[in-house]
């Protein structure tokens, strides 16, 4: 299958618009508040198109409904119950408290709430993830795109590369979040075609569901939302419960950088909330374009060797000449707004976390803009270097994947003890991050031993959040906190009662 | 731990030296578990050889800029180090193919977590999905009625214009009421 001249022509338009839109912007970029928060002029429509539009990436694209196709509608929840609660409390509770204590990235929050030992550890692993990812997404990518495209893989890489890092390194944030609203909506058209055009040849719904029950008794659980607590496969109910909803989730949505930078950026609190809200409205509608792509395909095309062919099949046999085009436009799309937003997020931990904390700290507001966008050259430049090797040593994406899993757990756990309790000292997190990466590793290590299901890492987050939270409560009764005064603005209800607090945060925020 | 506001050239030298070593050794580090995680006896060998020399160049670095530098960065990247690491031998520890040979004391620590797992396998899993689908709804009702607690006064803050659609506990209510919706009806 190649794309024609009109679906490369669609292709190509869409990659110049977006070029232009997010170049336009670098004349509004003055500072490093404009470079990295947008100037704090962000409305809540394009903060909330933004962060659903980073949160699904092209992979997820192919990933999703490959999952479906092999174990169904319960992948829907990771968009579902596994996002619209944590984006709910997110808005209400966490959202106002980081804009109002006027922090940049979380690490800045970690690091003044505990130490800098934390702030560190957090900071640097969150850039070498990020930067790992974004060599990850290159590749693969590129991969899929060759036997559509005909271009070289390397035609791909460079092309994407360059077309993302010029709008990011010249307009920021703002450049971010406002291609991101225009990848957005061309996400949803062309998601929303595939899926017309799927449902229109199984016979609607009732055909879809019909046609699959109809492949026998294997696939008689592939529409239900929850599956079986003892069931073989990753995703028991106890599983999306506990380890999606409460632990992943909660610290995707509350302690992701890329996610809550966009909501720093916000030109009032109110849109910062509203923002947050907006994308879990957005969100509800996520799992018709990328789960049900692959319940479409079992239907029309059971029997695939590779679960992840479902996408492009559907894609080859359904999709008419230009919107073949659109849906490609589309997948650029999750490509490229997963890619700004990495960038833009590496080069602020960068140069606010680890530049400016602990390499130059007196230097001008120019100096750390300079810096910021020389980073984010340095990231696309280390990401395109580092994209081959994930060809060339098979293991790294599996570590690099395992590794974030291991810290999600005890992250959540600091942060959220680190918030609501007073008591919390900055041993009590720094021995929690360590004994719940260890407990995550041990887990990890034992799997095949204790768990009844394949790739349990919703058990894995689950236990190793609550080891951190209790090692860290444990060890926080025995230690020193700091004093009082020292937490002000630092845990919640001293930022939410104290008025004079509030006064000098908001002077701070505003600063 | 805090920094030297005015480092000499030598001591950032030694910094950023600190920091290139911690990237490279962790990279190894990553590569080490790329090994244990991987399938193949070539994948294996070759992520072992790429994490050796990266380690033993980071921990070169590293150990240089440490030892001479003494700023900022020793602590938080040794805790850092640290912890990776732990987290590499831990899991390459209880790797099926790195332990062939299980001790006792590993045997009876799965067993162990076993029955616990057992335990709590058993109370859960007489829960019929149905009930799960109600408890789902409920938990999501009592969010949605959670939200009325922050008076609206606080949601307007750094607004001007207050109308009715921008209190956000209705947007909740919406939300929460489709996503009700589609846990009671869909996929029965």
């Amino acid at each position: 299958m190649r794309l024609g001249f009109i679906d490369t022509s669609v292709i190509l338009f869409y990659m110049g618009g977006v070029l232009v839109l997010g170049t336009i912007l670098r004349k509004y970029v003055r500072s490093t508040r404009d470079y990295f928060l947008a100037g704090k002029l962000l409305p809540w429509w394009a903060i909330g198109m933004s962060v659903v539009v980073s949160d699904i990436g092209a992979l997820d694209f192919v990933g999703a409904s490959g999952g479906a196709y092999r174990y169904g509608l319960v992948l829907a929840n990771f968009d579902w119950i596994g996002c619209i609660p944590a984006m709910i409390l997110a808005a209400f509770i966490f959202v106002p408290y980081y804009w109002r204590a006027g922090v940049y990235t979380i690490p800045e929050y970690l690091g003044r709430r505990y130490n800098d030992y934390v702030r560190a550890v957090e900071a640097k692993l969150w850039v070498l993830f990020m930067v790992c990812n974004l060599g990850i997404f290159f590749w693969t990518s590129a991969v899929m795109l060759k036997p559509l495209t005909g271009w070289s893989t390397w035609t791909s890489i460079i092309l994407t590369a360059s077309v993302v890092g010029i709008y990011t390194v010249s307009g920021g944030l703002s450049a971010v979040v406002m291609t991101d609203v225009v990848q957005l909506v061309i996400m949803y058209i062309g998601g929303a075609a595939l899926v017309v055009l799927g449902l229109f040849a199984v016979g609607g719904f009732s055909g879809l569901v019909e046609k699959v029950h109809g492949l026998g008794g294997q696939y008689s659980d592939h529409f239900r939302l929850f599956l079986p607590a003892d069931t073989r496969s990753p995703y028991p109910w106890t599983g999306i419960m506990l380890g999606l909803t409460v632990v992943l989730a909660t610290a995707y949505w509350i302690g992701n950088q890329a996610i809550i930078q966009r909501t720093l950026g916000a030109k009032s609190e109110w849109d910062a909330r509203a923002g947050m809200l907006w994308g879990a409205i957005l969100k509800l509608f996520i799992p018709l374009f990328i789960v049900f792509p692959g319940l479409i395909a079992l239907a029309l095309y059971p029997g695939l060797k590779e679960p992840d062919e479902a996408l492009p099949t559907l894609v080859k046999n359904l999709l008419p000449m230009g919107l073949m085009g659109l849906v490609f436009a589309a997948f650029f799309a999750a490509l490229m707004s997963s890619v700004d937003s990495y960038l833009n997020s590496a080069a602020t931990l960068w140069t606010k976390d680890i530049y400016q904390r602990f390499i130059c700290k007196e230097a001008s507001d120019r100096h750390y803009l300079v810096v910021g966008r020389i980073s984010t050259i340095a990231f696309v430049l280390l990401a395109v270097g580092f994209a081959p090797l994930t060809a060339e040593f098979p293991g790294i994406y599996v570590a690099m994947q395992t590794l974030l899993s291991f810290f999600q757990g005890p992250t959540l756990a600091i942060l959220l003890l680190g918030m609501l309790w007073r008591r919390t000292t900055q041993w009590g997190g720094l021995a929690g991050l360590i004994s719940g990466v260890a407990i995550s590793a041990s887990l990890f290590g034992m799997q095949k031993d204790i768990f009844i299901c394949e790739n349990p890492f919703l058990y894995i987050a689950w236990w190793s959040f609550v080891g951190s939270l209790v090692v860290t409560t444990v060890v926080s009764l025995f230690t020193k906190p700091y004093p009082v005064e020292r937490l002000h603005g630092l845990v919640y209800g001293l930022v939410m009662k104290d008025e004079g607090v509030q006064e000098s945060l908001r002077e701070r925020a505003e600063a | 731990m805090s920094g030297q506001n005015n480092s000499s050239t030598p001591q950032k030298e030694m910094q950023v030296l600190e920091l290139v070593g911690g990237f490279l050794g962790f990279f190894g580090i990553l590569l080490l578990i790329g090994a244990a995680v991987v399938d193949t006896v070539s994948g294996m060998v070759t992520n072992l050889v790429s994490a050796f020399i990266l380690l033993g160049l980071g921990g070169w670095m590293f150990g240089k800029g440490v030892l001479r530098g003494r700023g900022s960065w020793a602590k938080p990247l040794v805790t850092f180090a640290g912890l990776a690491l732990a987290s590499a031998v831990a899991a390459l520890f209880v790797s099926p193919s790195t332990s062939p040979a299980r001790s006792e004391w590993y045997i009876a620590l799965v067993d162990a977590l076993r029955w616990i797992g057992s335990r709590l396998r058993g109370a859960v899993v007489s829960i019929s999905l149905q009930w799960v689908k109600i408890l789902t709804a409920v938990g999501l009702a009592m969010v949605a009625g959670a939200v009325w607690l922050v008076r609206r006064e606080t949601l307007y803050r750094g607004l001007q214009e207050r109308q009715r659609w921008r209190d956000l506990r209705l947007w909740t209510a919406v939300i929460v009421a489709a996503q009700i919706i589609i846990y009671l009806l869909l996929g029965r």
